[in-house]
């Protein structure tokens, strides 16, 4: 048998194509969204450190900022405050995390399983709504907390805690950072495998030495990439900072960089640049320690299979421990909770009469708070599809275009996660305001979108890389064999399947957005101004109950939401459940 | 007519320094393969030896480094020229080794997808009698509104079977559809196999590691080792006829020994003091250096001389393990180990051995006498590469 000479004029014609260039090519888009979104912005900041004049404004090429702003003394303080809180709370923060975990997977203590559902509320709670809680609470003279000790010890100078104290400050933080480290323990200590235990025990050791001589070493990377992610947030913070410290002036870098862009009588962009590359560089190398503890030392896995160890039984002591538990729950949960719903229907924080609705209503007749939280909604709603359907095609891209272009993906967009939220805003104003056609963007709706989009982009790449690694090349290969072009086999398979964990995404993408307060503050949009920004300026002004009202609508906006498309998808599976059981029913 | 040829294939995955191509799992090296229209055709290779690789080529999910891939009288891939079509225009079924059933489609939504797919659109009526009849064709139906996970293993890999047959392909490829299955089952749906493949009237390429299945299946074998074909030929040459140590250990020749042809014929393995007498399976001049390669169901144990045949060796036993309807028995002949068999009635279950001295026979036929390859020169070789 001999070949034909091969000919292009085969009935495959149209579905030809070059060799080569094609792969990358397809990705192009893909590409080119993430590095006008993530890297422009930072190279343009860097650039930015070395002007003379603000973004988009004719200037010079200087090294002024860079060598002067380490010479104000203010700004020395405010790296001093910032790496005092951030080592503090982290150190407090992972004693206490650590301790959660151990209590909640580990033992038989009561009340155990409330924790990780009360860290997850606290964790998607935003830091403006738990300063703003706690300040109403612990506040020296009209705080609840104060008010209720008073009326019962009938002491009337009685102060048992002040929150407007650095000691309050750094209180309030760890009780939140315990939600972020928490999070990131418990699947480690989820992962401990019992045969370990039970190996150390048939040997000859007890519960507790198993616990420090097995269970401690095997977490040892696991609780060294916790207390650096602890650092990374703690000198990212802003939100509780700028509530809590600034009545106090207690300044930290990440305020720093705000006051010289927006307080400062002539906004200082070069000086700001110079401190927020500073700070990124910290965090990157911090990062940078994390990643090489926690990649070339993972020893936990997280297996499918679902095995109940051996609980470390308390004994009589399990109350003592269901006790602490319970004071947890309370003064991290329940109290920042109910102190903002107090006092949203209190006349004013410290008044215990005529207790209504009326702020609800009134603040409603505020005229810009209504269209405000129209604004935040499809804010968020669109700012966590589009980061969701970046991350999507960004894994997808990373999957299809080879080793080195998943590489590239990922680090891109890591880049974020060393950027707070105030500096990447500052980043996304250098790039779109100094690169024409761009322009138009400033002072818009649209690029604070753009930045909160970037900020929220490391979680999507997390919440996207995970639901599609469940999903099997194979599947969609299967479709392209059975003549699905590559988007169809992609819509038909691949999005379909991982539909419900997009949408969880999309859900968690949008609620982050939500109660991001960095980037409205920095990047004003005249008229639009999402609602944390508008909670923000009513409690400056000292319309608590107000923006406590305000902060209540919007919890229970977004319980609503999260509830109903919880409801919906419980509705679909269970439909498709029912349709197959009648349809089994039919044949039999 | 739908053959398939194959011209000067490579793959080559990119090493981890760049401009170093290094021989790498899967790689392919030059594959000349013409498949004709109809045939039952087996890739087979132990694990890396690039048979994946070279199934995964003709469906279009790699592209070649280098060579021409024709599927009927279309050049489906021309590295030189440019040429590649994508997956869906090579009109293909194909069945995975995870079966790659797509969970949130029915069985029949599975079957169906490949005939939605087609251009010009079938009728919707004609699609759901073609889903009908495929199922019957693998004696799925009544399971129509399922969903994978609610079948068996068995069910599931027959599903895939219907998936990959649905659209009446000109072509269906096999990517070790059996191994996640049990050896029973397996056994089944093997014969299915070959039966489905000769009522359809396509063309079968099917990759696998198991001879047995190879054996089963095949009308012709190529045997791939390091990305290139070692042996290509019908099942009985492969398996009787051995051309290399690697195929005739690849296909479970128990027993292989170097040594040298003699003058006379006879093959004298090393360190040994009689030649043996045996079948080659190509010329080889006195002097050749080459390999014995004997099956130990070929080797037999007698307990007393007179017993013994052909080719007699004298050895001591040292293990024996029962096979049901005869023993396996491990014997040091010189300075080796050689497996043998000994018959039922000469031994019983559970008898100490006691380092008795056995004799060994095997007929000539069964004595497979490999002259070795010529080794390229390294200059070659470099070349080449």
């Amino acid at each position: 048998m001999t070949a034909p000479a091969a000919t292009f004029d085969s009935p495959l014609g149209p579905h030809l194509r070059r060799l080569g260039r094609a792969a990358p090519v397809r990705f192009a888009p893909v590409l080119a969204v993430l590095f006008v979104l993530l890297v422009w912005p930072l190279a343009m900041l860097a650039v930015g450190s070395f002007r003379t004049a603000a973004p988009g404004f004719p200037g010079e090429w200087t090294l002024k900022a860079w060598g002067s702003v380490f010479n104000v003394p203010a700004v020395r303080e405010s790296v001093a405050n910032s790496l005092t809180i951030s080592f503090v709370t982290t150190a407090a923060a992972a004693l206490l995390a650590a301790g959660l975990a151990f209590l909640s997977e580990r033992t038989d203590a009561p009340l155990r399983r409330w924790i990780t559902p009360a860290i997850v509320v606290m964790f998607a709670t935003p830091g403006l709504f738990y300063a703003v809680g706690y300040a109403l609470l612990g506040n020296a003279y009209t705080g609840l907390f104060n008010q209720i000790a008073r009326s019962l010890t009938g002491l009337e100078n009685l102060t048992l805690i002040d929150i407007e104290t650095w000691g309050g400050l750094l209180g309030v933080m760890v009780l939140k950072k315990v939600a972020v480290i928490y999070l990131f323990l418990i699947g480690p200590f989820r992962a401990l495998d019992p045969s370990h235990d039970e190996a150390s025990l048939t040997a000859g050791a007890g519960t507790f030495e198993t616990f420090w001589r097995i269970n401690l070493p095997i977490l040892a990377p696991a609780l060294t990439g916790a207390i650096l992610l602890g650092v990374v947030t703690g000198l990212q913070a802003f939100d509780m900072i700028v509530i809590l410290g600034w009545p106090q002036d207690i300044q930290v870098i990440t305020t720093r960089i705000f006051e010289f862009i927006t307080v400062a009588a002539e906004p200082d962009y070069a000086r700001a640049s110079v401190l927020s590359l500073s700070l990124l560089l910290l965090i990157a190398a911090l990062s940078f320690l994390q990643a090489k503890i926690l990649g070339t030392r993972s020893f936990f896995t997280v297996g499918g299979k679902a095995r109940e160890g051996q609980r470390l039984k308390l004994g009589r002591l399990r109350w003592v421990f269901g006790a602490l538990i319970g004071l947890y729950l309370f003064a991290a949960a329940v109290a920042p909770i109910g102190s903002v719903a107090f006092s949203s229907i209190q006349p004013f924080p410290g008044v215990y009469e005529n207790l209504s609705l009326r702020n609800y209503a009134e603040v409603l007749r505020i005229q810009r708070v209504v269209p405000s939280l129209l604004t935040t909604l499809a804010l968020s709603a669109s700012v966590g599809l589009a980061a969701m359907g970046l991350a999507v095609a960004a894994v997808q891209a990373g999957r299809a275009g080879g080793a080195r272009t998943a590489v590239v993906i990922r680090f891109t967009t890591l880049i974020p996660l060393a950027m707070p939220g105030v500096v990447t805003a500052l980043a996304i104003a250098w790039a779109f305001v100094s690169t024409p056609g761009l322009q138009q963007l400033y002072g818009t709706i649209y690029l604070t979108g753009l930045a909160m989009i970037a900020c929220v982009m490391p979680f999507a790449m997390q919440a996207a890389g995970a639901a599609m690694a469940q999903i099997s090349p194979d599947l969609q290969e299967a479709a392209r064999t059975s003549g699905a072009s590559g988007p169809r086999a992609l819509a038909d398979v691949t999005l379909q399947l991982i539909a419900p964990s997009f949408l969880t995404g999309w859900f968690m993408a949008a609620i982050l957005t939500s109660g991001n307060l960095d980037v409205p503050l920095l990047l004003d949009a005249p008229g639009q101004r999402p609602i944390a920004a508008v909670i923000y300026d009513l409690n400056n002004r000292g319309d608590f109950s107000m923006a406590c009202a305000l902060l209540m609508l919007t919890l229970l906006a977004k319980a609503g939401v999260g509830l109903g498309g919880y409801a919906v998808l419980k509705a679909g599976s269970g439909l498709a459940r029912r349709r197959l059981s009648s349809l089994a029913k039919d044949r039999s | 007519m739908t053959r398939v040829i194959l011209r000067n294939l490579h793959k080559h995955f990119p090493g981890r320094a760049p401009g170093v191509v290094a021989p790498k799992r899967g790689a392919i090296n030059g594959i000349d393969l013409e498949i004709a229209s109809g045939e039952f055709f087996v890739l087979l290779g132990p694990s890396g030896c690039g048979k994946t690789t070279t199934l995964r080529a003709i469906a279009g999910l790699e592209e070649p480094t280098e060579g021409i891939i024709q599927i009927g009288d279309e050049v489906v891939a021309d590295a030189a020229r440019g040429v590649f079509a994508s997956p869906n225009a090579r009109r293909l079924g194909m069945m995975f080794q995870s079966y790659a059933l797509w969970p949130h489609m029915t069985v029949a939504q599975n079957v169906a997808y490949p005939l939605e797919r087609r251009r010009p659109k079938i009728p919707r009526a004609e699609i759901a009698r073609r889903v009908d009849e495929v199922l019957d064709l693998v004696g799925l139906s009544g399971l129509e509104s399922r969903f994978p996970s609610q079948l068996s293993g068995g069910q599931q890999q027959r599903v895939a079977l219907a998936r990959a047959l649905s659209a009446s392909p000109r072509l269906v490829l096999f990517d070790e559809p059996l191994s996640n299955l049990d050896a029973q089952l397996r056994f089944r749906l093997r014969h299915d196999l070959r039966r489905i493949h000769d009522e359809a009237g396509s063309t079968s390429i099917y990759v696998t590691h198991d001879q047995a299945e190879a054996l089963a299946l095949a009308d012709r074998v190529a045997v791939l080792n390091h990305g290139e074909v070692e042996q290509l030929g019908p099942p009985t040459e492969i398996f009787l006829s051995p051309k290399s140590r690697f195929v005739a250990e690849f296909v479970g020749y128990e027993n292989l020994l170097d040594g040298t042809l003699e003058v006379g014929g006879g093959f004298r393995p090393d360190g040994w003091l009689r030649p043996l007498t045996g079948r080659w399976v190509a010329p080889a001049l006195a002097g050749a250096r080459g390999c014995a390669a004997i099956r130990a169901s070929g080797l037999h144990v007698s307990l007393d001389a007179t017993e013994a045949g052909p080719n007699a060796l004298v050895g001591v036993l040292q293990a024996v393990t029962y096979l049901g309807d005869r023993y396996s028995a491990r014997v040091a002949v010189g300075g080796q180990v050689l497996f043998a068999t000994l018959a039922a009635d000469r031994w019983s279950p559970g008898r100490p051995v006691n380092g008795e001295t056995v004799h060994l026979w095997a007929k000539p036929s069964d004595v497979v006498l490999i002259p070795a390859s010529p080794e390229p020169a390294p200059a070659l070789r470099e070349e080449a590469a």
